[in-house]
């Protein structure tokens, strides 16, 4: 249950205990890269029977933790990344994982692979979640100042369960359960689509996923399926006075939208 | 098909001489009931055996259609209301109930009230409108404020079930229960005596919690405020908290209990890591 500081004396090995104040990080410690390190960790990153507490990156430290190809393979109850510099992380925890993303690195602050996630919470910078990575069972994507680009997030393949969207730019092109968009701007592609419910209340959702839409509700903001060619399938798509809906009824042959009020005068026809 | 004026020349539905096109009107038509209108019907008003197209008060029409006694029986696919006055429509029960209702009166005091049946699809963006207790179950509740503000209240009676609602703006009074309040971004949400939402989702506007029946799972976050501290009984929540940078979670912990608290606009930096 210790507390590790990353120095980087005398390398950029993870596993040499002259680079952390208190050893190298063991089960249950927390590892923390502060502010004052600058070394970045280049070796000794396969840590897969370490179970860690928390490991924090600091804001302030600009250094990288793994590089492409090349991850840091650990697990922690907890990760949280606010440094500037990149971290590639492969989870090997077991258990219920949480991990907050608030770096200024809006290109790629964190990369992710291995077991599944439960909860990513995403406040600004970039996360990227490579294929074959197990899933992310709640994720949260925010903003911090500005709603439009603080948080970028790229899913390849992997299953969102639930998504929650009040800002940022996103994609993704594995499967997503349940989707609530209410800013920034959302992209699905891929074969699944959504499997449960989309919700659009605002910001932009572009759905070009071949899998289909069963229940989708447009309150406000715009659902926008016209930068697809695809042919999908689509249910039940409800759209409230101050949504958007905008699709080619050629490649929507199933739709059977439901455009509330605009049926009765009220509100801009889509 | 056809679509029939309320000519206010009688207070009688059934007479054929009230509607334009000298004719009841019948299954299939659209009923207006203009904003000129000035006499209400006030019989005839069983009509069980209609479903109509549609429905319409026009805006700023004053009259009153029905009453809590006697409410206008019928069913409408579409029931759209922009009144100053009253309308009472009471839904048959049966396999064709789904039916999509839109209270967008100019004032609060425009009132609309619907009894019985289920599966409505609800909009509610000015006036008032009330889901009486003998509405069984609510697909999807969206409540807003066409002009801003506080000019649309949906009140929501015990016993009636939503699936799911929307708020983004005006006020609701939760006395029924709400499986999932999917997002509040504006307005006021009262959640009053044994009222319950289950699970809810909050990134603006107000919860103000007071009721007996505790939630299970709430997500709020970017301004948005629960509050339990109107409530002076104890409430046990064996669910989990989850506040996001920017959300308000607000609770007297002598009297509610929540089992499991994630308090990210701490963990993340916005203060003290928990």
């Amino acid at each position: 249950m210790a507390t590790t500081y990353w120095t980087g004396t005398s390398s950029g090995a993870w596993s040499t205990a002259g680079n952390w104040t208190n050893g190298v990080p063991g089960n249950g410690d927390t590892a923390i890269f502060p502010r004052t390190a600058t070394r970045s960790v280049s070796s000794g990153l396969d840590q897969n029977t370490i179970d860690l507490a928390v490991l924090v990156t600091e804001d302030g430290y600009a250094g990288d933790i793994g590089a492409s190809g090349n991850p840091l393979i650990i697990g922690a109850t907890k990760l949280k990344i606010r440094g500037s510099g990149r971290v590639y992380y492969q989870n090997s925890h077991a258990s219920t994982e949480y991990i907050y993303l608030d770096s200024p690195n809006k290109t790629d602050a964190l990369t992710l692979s291995g077991a599944a996630v439960f909860l990513a919470a995403v406040y600004r910078g970039q996360l990227a979640v490579v294929s074959g990575m197990s899933g992310i069972t709640n994720l949260h994507v925010m903003y911090k100042t500005n709603p439009n680009n603080d948080a970028v997030v790229s899913v390849v393949d992997s299953t969102i369960s639930n998504l929650w969207q009040t800002g940022g730019i996103t994609t993704f092109g594995g499967g997503v359960g349940t989707a609530n968009i209410d800013g920034g701007s959302w992209t699905i592609t891929g074969a699944t689509g959504i499997t449960g419910t989309l919700t659009v209340s605002g910001g932009v959702a572009y759905y070009e996923a071949t899998g289909g839409l069963a229940n989708g509700y447009v309150l406000g903001g715009t659902l926008d399926f016209t930068t697809s060619d695809n042919v999908q399938s689509v249910g039940n798509v409800y759209v409230h006075p101050a949504g958007k809906l905008r699709y080619d009824p050629d490649l929507l042959p199933s739709l059977a939208a439901v455009v509330f009020l605009h049926e009765i005068g009220i509100g801009p026809v889509p | 098909m056809a679509t029939r004026y309320w000519l206010s020349l009688s207070t009688n539905w059934g007479s054929a001489s009230a509607w334009s096109g000298a004719a009841v009107p019948v299954s299939g038509d659209t009923v207006v009931f203009p904003e000129t209108a000035s006499l209400s019907p006030t019989t005839g008003l069983d009509q069980s055996g209609v479903s109509l197209h549609a429905l319409h008060i026009a805006n700023g029409c004053a009259i009153q259609v029905g009453s809590p006694g006697t409410p206008l029986k019928i069913h409408s696919s579409v029931c759209q209301f922009g009144g100053i006055g009253q309308m009472h429509v009471w839904y048959p029960t049966g396999a064709s109930n789904t039916a999509r209702i839109y209270c967008a009166a100019p004032s609060i005091d425009g009132k609309l009230t619907i009894y019985n049946a289920g599966d409505f699809h609800i909009w509610c963006g000015g006036g008032t409108l009330t889901l009486d207790s003998t509405i069984a179950t609510v697909d999807a509740l969206h409540v807003t404020a066409i002009g801003g503000g506080a000019a649309s209240r949906v009140v929501l009676n015990a016993g009636t079930i939503v699936a799911a609602a929307w708020v983004s703006g005006g006020t609701l009074d939760v006395r029924g229960t709400i499986t999932v309040l999917r997002s509040l971004t504006s307005g006021v949400v009262n959640v009053l005596d044994n009222g319950k939402i289950t699970t809810m989702y909050y990134s603006g506007g107000v919860v103000n919690y007071e009721s007996n029946v505790a939630p299970f799972f709430m997500v709020g976050g970017g301004g948005g405020v629960l509050d339990f501290t109107g409530r002076d009984r104890p409430l046990t929540i064996t669910g989990e908290a989850r506040i996001m940078p920017g959300g308000k979670l607000l609770y007297d912990p002598d009297l509610v209990t929540i089992a499991f608290k994630q308090l990210f606009g701490n963990i993340i930096g916005n203060g003290p890591v928990p």
